[in-house]
């Protein structure tokens, strides 16, 4: 089955750029190893909490001079708000904007600062019914991606990405064997350590469907846990244009976006969300652009 | 060598890549409607590790989990909670099987004696008292709908109605009907025949295959399971060429439970084996085959993603085959358990369950209001069919009503 764009991961990147693309009329399927990672999500989206310098953000837009991934967007503010028309188009309601950081207590009593806040979760009534903010989020997106004619092929793992003179020439899945599924161009969104995005061994990190460039550290032999943990950032090289790197030099139809791009930290910076959505929207973009569709 | 066998299991079954994430139990139908099951999580890898250190850990509760397998479709980490938890059930479960799972999962034997008195057994199965009857003695729950058993098995249809036309044809296939299309519908295996035919394949059996053997497997009968399953791998491994089936579920259990299950090796045969859209919509993709339908062929439908073909992963084969059919009115519903898992349904102490557990597809289907909904799995058919009110078709059933099959033939 051949479709325009096939996109490795159903996270919250994956489903922001399948909807993107969908809804201009891309012929577009997803492949997630599993339910998406959004399940976790507690209802809040960060966009920019804490600028390069460290200190704590009241309004995002002024303050991404430095930030990693948001370097390379055409248009942050512009991209925020396409962003947060998406989520409305899907049926979820937030609160909040891009334009400045609203405050959320957590559970230790501390006030975080963040991009949107979900309203009116619903609660479980009917036996059939999920609650709980991330799961509400990931139906909903789902669903939208689906009605605007989107594949989702779930609990399938994407591998073997064959890589010839500089181009993806197919892919393999677990359960559709090598071959059955190819497009003009992939996206990988396939998440960190925990979605299997990046697997990290004794030795090395690396990128298991592409073997992409990784970024990442040198074997360490000094483990000094209370001194900062650069592993949150490493993640897959790419261009200017979220192309993805392999040995040195981009590959010329593979795209990545999302917590898989190298150099964020999403906890030190509290920017997951942002960059997820904005990262992705900007890939759809390069790929609209790039293939003149 | 215990150790071992355990050591190997656990790392095929990936129990220690259980991040207690617990998307699986967000997912699971059965928890969504009785809090009394303790979940995939807690009854799959959190258990197995208490039940691997003493076997009395080992809980009843497990009958409750339907074999589904949505778990594992949710999991992020590969773990396979179905094969935990089932495995825990063969190994560990004390009881046997009463006459009532007995009756429930021979369906060789009871299929063919009933076909033998087919109007007899239908008309009387139907009976209020009888219902009443089995309801209360043996405990199968008096309101399920029992399936009709056909006046002839599909293998006698076969043998004298079709076989010989067979011989014709240069390219082959091999059809696993399994016991449902034998004793109960044979219809769908002669819409079967007619498609491959149509396609220019001809058809042959496997010549005296037995039930897959998942009933048994779920009713506390792994043995005759297993003797089933290594006499079925002896026939595909004896022929060659491509074996398929019109049930996911047949599928999902040859491939599957057969070696992770049963211990029954098929690596030999098992890439052989599948279903049969997936097998047409690649011939279709590769341009081997042309379909010709029939003239102003206009049928509004709902395409229901039965647990089994889910965990396969190739509802995109059907759903791509069915994208094809011109004047097909198409909704892809939202993949939901229809709640019957197979014998379970029919148990009185699951009845219940099972119909809370697919009133979010009955009340999908009623939204829908297709003419028909389409599915691969025959106990889905049951319970739709008796819980939604709407007549079900396999997509191959589905593609046999569409085709002209006389112009497909001079096709290919």
């Amino acid at each position: 089955m051949k479709f325009d764009v096939i996109i490795i991961g159903g996270g919250l990147s994956g489903l922001t750029c399948g909807i993107s693309l969908s809804s201009r009329g891309v012929r577009t399927a997803l492949v997630s190893a599993g339910q998406s990672s959004l399940y976790f999500n507690t209802g809040s989206f960060d966009l920019l909490g804490w600028d390069a310098a460290g200190k704590p953000v009241s309004e995002p837009l002024k303050a991404l001079e430095g930030i990693p991934v948001y370097r390379l967007l055409s248009g942050a503010g512009e991209l925020a708000g396409r962003a947060e028309k998406l989520l409305r188009d899907a049926g979820l309601e937030f609160e909040g904007s891009a334009e400045s950081n609203s405050y959320r207590t957590t559970p230790l009593g501390i006030r975080r600062p963040c991009w949107l806040v979900l309203k009116n979760v619903p609660q479980a009534v009917l036996p059939w019914d999920k609650s709980g903010p991330g799961l509400h989020i990931q139906q909903a997106l789902v669903r939208r991606f689906r009605s605007l004619g989107g594949l989702v092929l779930v609990g399938d793992a994407a591998r073997d990405g064959k890589i010839e003179n500089g181009r993806v020439t197919g892919i393999s899945t677990e359960k559709l064997g090598s071959g059955a599924i190819s497009a003009s161009r992939y996206v990988l969104a396939s998440g960190s350590f925990m979605n299997r995005g990046l697997v990290s061994t004794a030795e090395e990190v690396h990128e298991p469907v592409f073997g992409s460039d990784v970024v990442s550290a040198p074997v360490r032999t000094d483990l000094d846990v209370f001194a900062p943990q650069p592993y949150m950032g490493f993640g897959v090289a790419t261009d200017a244009s979220f192309r993805v790197l392999k040995d040195g030099s981009p590959v010329s139809n593979l795209y990545a976006a999302g917590q898989i791009l190298a150099g964020n930290d999403p906890i030190k910076y509290g920017n997951a969300e942002g960059v997820q959505m904005l990262s992705a929207l900007q890939v759809a973009d390069n790929i609209i652009k790039e293939a003149a569709l | 060598m215990k150790l071992i066998n355990q050591l190997k299991t656990m790392a095929g079954e990936n129990l220690e890549k259980c991040l207690k994430c617990t998307i699986c139990t967000a997912y699971c139908p059965v928890m969504a409607v009785d809090p009394m099951y303790p979940g995939p999580k807690q009854a799959g890898p959190d258990q197995e590790r208490f039940r691997l250190m003493d076997s009395a850990y080992f809980d009843d509760v497990l009958k409750m989990c339907l074999n589904c397998g949505r778990c594992e479709t949710a999991c992020p980490g590969g773990v396979r909670i179905p094969d935990i938890i089932q495995r825990a059930r063969i190994q560990y479960g004390t009881h046997a099987p009463s006459l009532r799972d007995f009756i429930l999962a021979n369906t060789d034997l009871m299929g063919s004696v009933a076909t033998k008195m087919a109007p007899v057994v239908n008309w009387t199965v139907g009976l209020k008292p009888v219902k009443g009857i089995m309801d209360g003695v043996l405990g199968i729950d008096h309101r399920r709908s029992f399936p009709k058993y056909a006046g002839r098995t599909f293998e006698s249809w076969f043998k004298r109605e079709a076989a010989p036309a067979q011989a014709g044809f240069a390219k082959k296939v091999r059809y696993f009907h399994g016991c449902y299309v034998n004793y109960n519908y044979p219809r769908l295996g002669q819409d079967f025949v007619a498609v491959m035919n149509a396609l220019g394949y001809g058809v042959e059996l496997l010549g005296g295959e037995k039930c897959c053997g998942v009933a048994l497997i779920a009713n506390g009968q792994a043995e005759h399971a297993r003797r089933n399953a290594e006499r079925n791998i002896g026939l595909i491994k004896a022929g060659p060429g491509p074996v398929l089936t019109t049930s996911s579920t047949c599928t999902f259990t040859i491939r599957d439970e057969y070696p992770n299950l049963l211990g029954v090796d098929n690596s030999a045969v098992r890439e052989d084996v599948g279903l049969a859209v997936r097998f047409i919509s690649s011939l279709l993709e590769s341009g081997e085959v042309r379909l010709a339908f029939k003239q102003g062929f206009r049928k509004k439908v709902a395409y229901h993603s039965a647990c089994h073909a889910e965990l396969l992963g190739w509802t995109v084969y059907s759903i791509d085959l069915l994208r094809r059919i011109p004047g097909l009115e198409l909704t892809v519903l939202e993949s939901q358990c229809c709640g019957i898992a197979g014998t379970y349904g029919f148990k009185k102490e699951n009845y219940r369950r099972s119909q809370a557990i697919g009133e979010g597809l009955f009340e999908q289907i009623r939204t829908a209001a297709p003419e028909a909904v389409v599915t691969e799995c025959e106990t889905c058919k049951w319970q739709i069919e008796m819980s939604a009110g709407v007549p079900v078709q396999n997509p191959v059933s589905l593609l046999a009503e569409a085709l002209d099959l006389e112009a497909t033939a001079k096709l290919n």
